[in-house]
């Protein structure tokens, strides 16, 4: 019951700053509270990163269930010895190259889309153009190169924890990472012209 | 400096892991190359752009489906006893434990002997213990046929001392 009414109102959550090791404990016990708090923490993160990766928003919103699923089944697991943040992308990262494996990269709207009508269009349409394009030259991107762009660029994780997340050598980031860019920028002009913007 | 080298140190510029000496090296390059001074242009507007990424929230909706999905995973296993039985000391003491037993039953089998021995009858052993001998069990049996004769009793399915078959 005090579970329910934490994981509902975000605005409880807001005003409990509990540490991340004292709800990593409290969850140990199976406390769903504390638990319901480190998913407020994270999910939007968690579930930008299924987005982006994915490009499909149902496929997202799955990736970033079965990762809370996984964490709270496996947290007895979790050694406390990397970022709880780290351990969820990891999770998460395994469970988009699971999908992606299965299906093609989807853009998240079809060619004819119409916006309903109390979108302001004219404000948002700068910036979702931009998202399709950064969709579409993603999407191009093979499943290696797209990860570390995303996680460094877009989620601004340090080399570290990407090593951490995907499980490889540093020097290997470094190349993919160097490989990522130039492939990116490589697309972008074929596709819309020369400048990035 | 070749550009091929040039752009894998502005990738490293980009991520701030570049040292001095090299950053030095790759200012001069740029200051001649006039390809590389766009791809660094163009490594830096990208990063902007991806960084520009509209983000989505998730709905509350999420929230609910996911503390009624964990609520059920954790009626499926107490977490207690999952903590416990998941404990990696505990896996690893339990798999010591396991191939320990397998070793001491392997070792048991192997040390056993591989005939077993007849089973003999409970009156024979004994005997055999007292020293007494064969020759002892048939004065036994005659006298007790004996005596079966002269009471009349009927054969010697029905008495307590075993039949010949099972002597040897």
């Amino acid at each position: 019951m005090r579970a329910e009414t934490i994981a509902v109102s975000s605005t409880t959550i807001l005003f409990c700053e509990a540490s991340e090791s004292e709800l990593l404990a409290r969850c140990r016990t199976g406390d769903l509270e504390a638990f319901a708090q480190l998913v407020q923490r994270y999910r939007d993160r968690i579930f930008n990163l299924a987005l982006q990766l994915l490009g499909n928003r149902d496929d997202a919103e799955d990736v970033a269930q079965e990762t809370f699923l996984q964490a709270f089944e496996h947290l007895s697991e979790f050694r406390g010895d990397a970022q709880m943040l780290t351990w969820l992308y990891r999770i998460a990262v395994n469970a988009c190259k699971m999908r992606m494996r299965q299906r093609k990269f989807v853009e998240p709207l079809p060619e004819d889309f119409e916006p309903a009508e109390e979108i302001d269009w004219g404000a948002i349409e700068e910036r979702w153009l931009l998202k399709r394009r950064i969709d579409a030259v993603l999407a191009k991107l093979s499943e290696p190169l797209r990860l570390v762009l995303v996680l460094r660029e877009m989620h601004e994780l340090s080399y570290d924890e990407i090593a951490s997340v995907l499980g490889i050598p540093v020097g290997t980031l470094r190349s993919r990472l160097f490989e990522a860019r130039r492939k990116f920028a490589q697309i972008w002009r074929e596709m819309f012209g020369d400048e990035i913007r | 400096m070749r550009c091929e080298k040039a752009q894998r140190l502005i990738s490293l510029w980009l991520d701030g892991t570049l040292g001095n000496e090299d950053e030095r090296a790759l200012l001069a390059h740029i200051e001649n190359c006039r390809h590389c001074r766009r791809v660094w242009r163009d490594w830096e507007q990208m990063r902007s752009v991806l960084r520009s990424y509209p983000s989505v929230t998730l709905s509350p909706e999420f929230d609910r489906k996911l503390l009624s999905r964990l609520k059920a995973q954790k009626a499926t296993v107490p977490p207690l006893a999952s903590h416990w039985l998941s404990h990696p000391a505990f896996r690893l003491v339990s798999s010591a434990m396991c191939g320990l037993l397998v070793m001491a039953l392997t070792l048991l089998m192997l040390m056993s002997p591989t005939e077993k021995p007849t089973p003999q009858p409970e009156w024979f052993s004994h005997w055999q213990w007292h020293g007494l001998g064969r020759e002892v069990v048939q004065w036994l049996e005659e006298i007790e046929g004996r005596e079966r004769r002269w009471q009349g009793a009927p054969s010697s399915s029905s008495s307590h001392l075993p039949s010949r078959s099972f002597r040897c």
